[in-house]
């Protein structure tokens, strides 16, 4: 008897529905030999995509075969005879960064053509057609739909004219935590993610001392060919999160620069690097620039030479660049188009553009910033330590960017998962101005992590926003990456303000909803759930320590010392705990930043202040 | 001549294996986390005092030492589960086998695949992995010799199997307390054929290793679970006593000393917090108050269906009560740290319990360790609580062992001192003596989840990825 109920409880736990099966389907994609590469490439990513939604087995051909399965043309008229001979005097008028996916019949059969307004706009289709079987662009990589999406040629019929002619991703600036941090691996996944985002420029700003201008250009600072202005953010065995790097790591710093070679080989180093991102551009059919300005340069150097000389020796240094723009104190380069584009932060300001919610709301802001520039810095998440999202403000911003004419907006990225979810956004209003955030994210939710999950991720990003509103109209300088970031919280006087306790609240809420989706979320991997989950919990704690250094502040100013000690133990414990939950997550040198970032300007000094308080009360007795 | 030399050689393997300490299972002897070992480092690091490392992929089951072999597992690609073993001496690889994992469950991030500890009787190695259930394989070349089929384990929260099994007079004991169908079994260490299986139908999910009490000549197999501390037959997997004095998750395992076992279980929230509470948190997707089909994972679907009387789609009120914890065990949250006599008969919550203590101290995932007649805990943040195991008086309660962070791992003592193995990476060491004083505190710069093995004078770590020895250049010798 007792077997038998064994072998009873064996079978149901055994039990599993059988899936019904579907064959993978065959696709034939037609791509002449001679097509220009952005549409060879359109092609070999067409097959990629088909194999990651559709597990199908796909056969690439020059001509159209006289059975074809699942065929698909890529390309124009102009670009594929076979696009010609199905598509005939059909073929929209295209602007050259319009793309049509277009279901097509011919001799009773049927064919998908994908093609653009030039070659770029051609892959652009390839991936606009991905996103509608579900595949959804992460700054980690492609993620394929929770359901299983099914191929089917009929029923599409889609002329796309992107809004906005300048999508520009800056791919360089200053800061631990940003794209002076990434490596050539790095930017690759990035800008691959971004061209499937229909991103159609890259960004380079670079900085007079940095490894990537020529030596010869005479800089105000005495380090040269340095990371992070020349900052250095040490790694000891005590450092919480230490176990993201590489054992006997001693200080976080970019692995494409060797800062302990000379100084040649530091600016071969990081002209290596800038000219790899200039080609990865290029492969994907982006228009790279770089961009400059003599704030930094000595004055002798800027009263001796005119941007135009910087302009020349960059372009010497770079000449695979679209473009060099140049600024100097004396004015803009009257030569090229300097003053469409975001002027380049100061730096080691690690100061941001104006943050989102401001520009967006600030009407004698946007006046003032607006008018003077063609093409808008967009500063989604602002430094990165903590995650922000600001999807609304975008929202706003676009809108102006439109009713104003504007070509169109260059975003900066810290931390780019963060963003995930706003760039999704940014991408499908860039080319549909009926988007909004919600139905957006409900887009990107519903396809990525299943049913069921939308209402809640939805509710946490809305959080999010609130508390990077809150933080940012609290305390406009809180997301500057500065060594008293989280020192000024003890040094200030009273209790914490309310707007940090709210934004904290905020985070722990939508940290508790991103918990609840992954927990439904299961038919996917938890991964990218898990990860937005502790970069929540990060804010959390990290706020969570700055309350109780405010309750510290107080207990000192009230000669509680050992209330100051224990408030002071448990504000660095928080720190530790935000810091060993970044570490969980640390995938990239962005998330190892803000480990590095927030050792070096809160555990550390936190650490000391501790010993010194202990050290002080010893002595005492 | 060949007379002698044989002879002396036979000396020579004789003494060796006199030598060769033993630690056979999760946490060595009866899970006590002791070891006789002399000539413990005090300072390592993962660049200091290492004998030797390995690399066996993703893994936080705890190492094994046996004759002289150190058995470990770990993920060595994500679809492939192996055992290795190991010379303990030198590191080189004397095997390695590989199955095949299967379709994986979900676990949460922090806990692997490769979870469960190896126990051996010495001549074969016992291994539990969640899809392919307990396997015997030959401790002198990896051969396998018999696999018990089990089924996957299934857990609310997905958790994830991370139980570890035991050998005790012939049986290899395996407990598995999951969210469905919790059970204890024995499989006959010889053959892998089932010798007894008992249910646990009023347990949870829980990670209780079962170890054994001898009291006057009868040796009980203590298992803590969900509300209870249970003793069972080992020769039957009959039940022999209850003691309902635990809250309602179990994470850590008992230790017993002359006769009496000592429980230190930390469970989230308050006495009221039972299951239902914890699923309307984080199942109720939306937030509705009620449980959805749609929101329970899929191996609780009938146990779902069965539930909801009134057929309409939800549970709600005492259909969630009852639909996943057993409605003679409501017991909730909350922390003790608690001495229960064993020997028992029936229900000794009255009679057996010699001390409990509600502190906030206890972890709910390191166990505590008993050594020179004081209980330490370690939990979260590296707070450090200790007590008189006599009376229970509490020595020092929630002091900084100055590491913060998580502690999955349990405490390991030998040689006068106690090994803390914190979540980050660091290994700190403490002094075994009745006032907190901290030796040193090491860092093996890599997350671990698993409790250190301790044998011959060496350390054996497996950090998340590595299995790192560590130990004074001359401690065999000692």
């Amino acid at each position: 008897m007792f077997r038998h109920a064994s072998l009873f409880l064996f079978a149901i736990a055994f039990t599993v529905p059988a899936a019904a099966y579907t064959a993978p389907p065959s696709i034939t994609v037609v791509v002449p030999a001679e097509a220009p590469k952005l549409e060879r490439l359109a092609a070999e990513e067409l097959a990629d995509q088909c194999k990651k939604l559709f597990g199908a087995d796909v056969l690439m051909e020059a001509i159209a075969p006289a059975d074809p399965k699942g065929l698909i043309l890529i390309g124009s008229p102009a670009t594929n005879p076979e696009v010609k001979a199905w598509v005939g005097e059909s073929w929209p008028k295209l602007s050259p960064q319009g793309h049509v996916l277009r279901t097509v019949k011919r001799d009773g059969k049927t064919a998908l053509v994908m093609g653009g307004g030039s070659p770029v706009a051609t892959l652009w289709a390839v991936y606009e057609l991905a996103h509608r079987f579900g595949m959804r662009y992460l700054t980690a990589g492609d993620m394929p739909p929770a359901e299983p999406a099914k191929f089917k040629l009929e029923g599409f019929d889609l002329v796309i004219e992107p809004q906005f002619a300048v999508r520009a991703f800056q791919s360089m600036d200053v800061g631990p935590i940003g794209p002076e941090a990434w490596t050539l691996g790095e930017h690759k996944r990035l800008l691959q993610q971004a061209a499937k985002l229909k991103f159609n420029q890259v960004i380079l700003p670079v900085h007079a001392w940095q490894a990537f201008t020529p030596v010869g250009i005479d800089t105000a600072r005495k380090n040269l060919a340095v990371l992070f202005g020349g900052l250095v953010f040490p790694l000891d065995d005590d450092a919480p999160g230490r176990t993201a790097f590489a054992p006997d790591t001693k200080f976080f710093t970019n692995s494409a620069i060797d800062l302990t070679g000379n100084l040649t080989a530091r600016t071969t180093d990081g002209r290596q690097l800038l000219n790899g991102i200039i080609d990865l551009g290029h492969q994907y059919g982006m228009t790279v620039i770089l961009t400059a300005s003599m704030d930094e340069c000595t004055a002798e150097y800027v009263s001796e030479f005119t941007p135009r000389d910087v302009r020349r020796a960059l372009a010497t240094y770079y000449p695979q660049a679209d473009e060099v723009l140049v600024w100097s104190p004396r004015g803009a380069d009257k030569n090229n188009q300097t003053w469409r584009w975001p002027r380049p932060g100061a730096a080691q300001s690690a100061a941001p553009a104006p943050s989102l919610p401001r520009l967006a709301r600030d009407p004698k802001l946007w006046a003032r910033i607006a008018p003077d520039r063609d093409v808008i810095a967009l500063p989604l998440g602002g430094n990165g330590a903590i995650p922000a999202l600001a999807t609304g403000s975008v929202q706003a911003i676009l809108k102006k960017l439109k009713d104003e004419k504007k070509a169109g907006y260059c975003i900066q990225l810290a931390n780019p998962a963060d963003q995930d979810v706003c760039l999704h956004f940014l991408a499908r209003a860039s080319c549909d101005n009926a988007t909004t955030p919600k139905a957006a994210y409900e887009e990107f939710i519903n396809s990525a992590f299943g049913e069921g999950v939308a209402d809640r991720l939805v509710r946490g990003f809305s959080k999010v926003e609130e508390a990077t509103s809150l933080l940012d109209s609290g305390d406009p300088a809180f997301g500057e990456l500065r060594d008293e970031m989280v020192m000024k919280h003890y040094q200030a006087k009273g209790a914490a303000p309310a707007w940090l306790t709210k934004a904290k609240n905020l985070y722990s809420e939508a940290m508790d909803e991103t918990y609840r989706a992954n927990q439904r979320a299961r038919k996917v991997s938890h991964e990218p759930l898990f990860y937005h989950a502790k970069r929540l919990e990060f804010a959390l704690l990290y706020l969570t320590s700055l309350e109780g250094l405010h309750r510290a502040s107080q207990a000192r100013d009230q000669n509680n010392v050992k209330s100051q000690m224990d408030e002071l133990e448990k504000a660095t414990e928080s720190l530790f705990n935000a810091i060993s939950a970044q570490a969980e997550i640390a995938r990239d040198n962005s998330n190892r930043g803000v480990i590095a970032v927030a050792n070096t300007y809160g555990y550390r000094p936190l650490k000391a202040e501790l010993e010194r308080v202990e050290k002080a009360i010893k002595d005492k007795k | 001549m060949r007379v002698y030399t044989l002879a002396a050689l036979g000396l020579i393997v004789l003494a060796a294996q006199t030598r060769a300490e033993e630690w056979r299972q999760f946490r060595g002897p009866n899970s006590s986390g002791l070891s006789s070992s002399k000539g413990l480092p005090t300072k390592f690091s993962h660049r200091q005092n290492v004998r030797w490392q390995a690399v066996l992929g993703d893994g936080v089951a705890c190492p094994i030492v046996s004759g002289g072999k150190v058995f470990t597992t770990g993920m060595t690609n994500p679809k492939t589960f192996s055992v290795f073993c190991h010379d303990a001496t030198t590191g080189s690889e004397a095997w390695k086998k590989s199955f095949d994992a299967g379709k994986l469950p979900r676990v949460i991030p922090q806990n692997s695949h490769a979870s469960a500890t190896p126990a051996t009787d010495g001549q074969r190695v016992f291994v539990y992995f969640s899809t392919i259930g307990l396997i015997g394989l030959n401790a002198a070349d990896g051969k396998e010799i018999w696999r018990f089929s089990l089924p996957v384990p299934a857990y609310l929260m997905d958790w994830g199997a991370a139980n570890s099994p035991i050998v005790h007079d012939g049986l290899v004991i395996f407990c598995q307390d999951d969210d469905l169908f919790p059970y204890v079994v024995a499989v006959e260490a010889q053959t892998g054929k089932l010798r007894w299986r008992t249910p646990r139908p009023e347990m949870l999910g829980g990670y209780s290793v079962p170890v054994l009490c001898t009291v006057n000549g009868r040796t009980d197999l203590v298992i803590a679970g969900t509300g209870k501390l249970k003793g069972y037959d080992p020769a039957t997997g009959k039940e022999r006593w209850t003691c309902s004095t635990l809250p309602r998750t179990v994470m850590t395992t008992p230790v017993v000393h002359a006769g009496v076992i000592y429980v230190a279980v930390q469970s989230y929230g308050d006495s009221a917090r039972v299951l239902k509470k914890a699923l309307l948190e984080w199942l109720d997707t939306n937030q509705d108050g009620k449980l959805a089909r749609s929101e329970v994972p899929q191996e609780f679907l009938e146990r779902f269906d069965a539930s909801d009387k009134n057929k309409d789609g939800f549970l709600t009120d005492e259909e969630l009560d009852n639909a996943f914890q057993h409605p003679s065990n409501m017991v909730g949250g909350g922390n003790t740290i608690q001495a229960v006599k064993g020997g028992g008969n029936g229900d000794v919550t009255k009679t057996h319990v010699l001390w409990n203590l509600s502190l906030p101290a206890p972890s709910n995932l390191s166990s505590p360790l008993v050594s020179n007649g004081r209980l330490l805990v370690v939990k979260h943040g590296g707070l450090s609580t200790c007590v008189d195991i006599a009376n229970g008086k509490v020595l020092w309660e929630r002091e900084r062992i100055r590491n913060f962070g998580e502690y999955y791992s349990s405490p390991v003592a030998g040689d006068g001192k106690i090994y803390i193995a914190g979540r980050n990476g660091a290994i700190v060491v403490l002094a075994d003596e009745p006032k907190l004083r901290i030796l040193a505190r090491n860092d093996l710069a890599e997350e671990i989840a698993a409790t250190p093995a301790i044998a011959d004078g060496r350390i054996y770590i497996r950090t998340r990825q590595k299995l790192i020895c560590v130990g004074e250049q001359n401690a065999a010798a000692k």
